[in-house]
């Protein structure tokens, strides 16, 4: 069990570089620019408003 | 006490690496580039008029607040591209994020320079321990995902009813850059204004208050100390049990026992310190447990464990 638990970190490793690959071959990364690049109303703690 | 400037300097730096689009100036909008698919390191609002990145906080909350909305065939990519590039980020540097290059984090450092009343605030009932644990679960997963207004759409709890960051870098900013946008100020504004001023007089008395207490993000790095990149690791055989570590330590950890936990910020304060260079800086991709010292102080090794 010890010798497992050494060999943990390699195993995240792995799964963050194989989610970062998966996500890019399927454009996973557009949720993240589309989300990052409004200005979020919620963040700046304001609120929706009909005119504007 | 090199360490301490190089690590002021850094942190600056990276203030000015993270916030340094000045496109608002010409578009009246925030940065929409290929940077803002990168999350940012720390706490740094993406509607920061002058952010390159996302928030990583921020985009934890979308994608929950996606769940119920997106097709699968979207939402599997974006939460395998976005947990993937929180976990390696998480990974190689772990809450080397906060105590190095979190904007807030300098931010908390600078309001504890102001002299005031200090005091080391404690909350009841185990708080200490737990509240962000409690901010990660209910204001970042839970609510955004179960909550739904009435156009069905969830809220970013997190970021509406309590970042500080926000209110700061993209509240405040966007006011003062964009007028217009008073007549969106409402009762939530306050709050939040409210929020930031109560965080800002807590860091002014307990350093990294925030930190401490409440930053889901740093409870999400810190998770990953143990299994990072860098770890820092303690000599039995050097240590003199001076406990000047602990004096120093800005998160107020018991040293050895808390070196690698999920508090630590990896300010490297103790390894700068220490006399008998007994605290050193690992750097390893497999997991070595450091000696098992689970409940005990360096007070408790120094006088025994009343």
């Amino acid at each position: 069990m010890k010798k497992f638990f050494r060999y943990v970190p390699i195993l995240l490793w792995v799964i963050a570089i194989a989610a970062i690959l998966i996500g890019l071959l399927n454009t996973g990364y557009q949720f993240v620019q589309s989300r990052g690049a409004i200005l979020c109303l919620s963040c700046m703690g304001l609120e929706e408003n009909e005119d504007f | 006490m090199r360490i301490f400037r190089l690590r002021f300097f850094t942190q600056v730096a990276s203030i000015f690496l993270q916030n340094s689009s000045f496109q608002f100036f010409t578009t009246k909008g925030p940065y929409t580039g290929f940077l803002k698919s990168f999350c940012s390191f720390g706490l740094n609002c993406y509607s920061c008029p002058m952010a390159w990145f996302s928030c990583p906080l921020g985009i934890i909350q979308n994608l929950f607040v996606s769940l119920r909305i997106l097709p699968a065939k979207v939402l599997i990519p974006a939460f395998a591209y976005s947990l993937g590039l929180i976990l390696l980020m998480s990974l190689a540097l772990g809450r080397l994020i906060c105590g190095w290059l979190c904007p807030f984090g300098l931010l908390q450092e600078l309001l504890y320079r102001i002299p005031f009343y200090k005091k080391e605030i404690a909350l009841p009932y185990g708080l200490q321990r737990y509240l962000k644990h409690l901010f990660l679960a209910f204001f970042v997963i839970l609510l955004p995902i179960l909550y739904l207004t009435e156009i069905g759409y969830g809220l970013l709890w997190f970021c509406k009813f309590v970042c500080p960051a926000g209110t700061l870098e993209a509240g405040y900013l966007n006011l003062i850059l964009q007028p217009h946008f008073t007549k969106n100020i409402g009762i939530i504004f306050y709050l939040k204004t409210a929020f930031l001023f109560a965080f800002f007089i807590l860091c002014i008395v307990d350093l990294r208050f925030f930190c401490k207490n409440i930053c889901p993000l740093g409870l999400i790095y810190g998770i990953f100390n143990k299994y990072g990149l860098f770890r820092l690791r303690w000599s039995e055989n050097k240590c003199t049990l001076c406990g000047v570590c602990e004096k120093i330590c800005p998160m107020s950890l018991h040293i050895p026992k808390d070196l690698n936990s999920v508090e630590c910020i990896r300010c490297l304060n103790c390894l700068s310190i220490c006399p008998s260079k007994a605290i050193s800086l690992e750097r390893s991709l497999l997991y070595h447990p450091n000696v098992d010292l689970k409940s005990l102080t360096i007070k408790e090794l120094k006088y025994g464990k009343k």
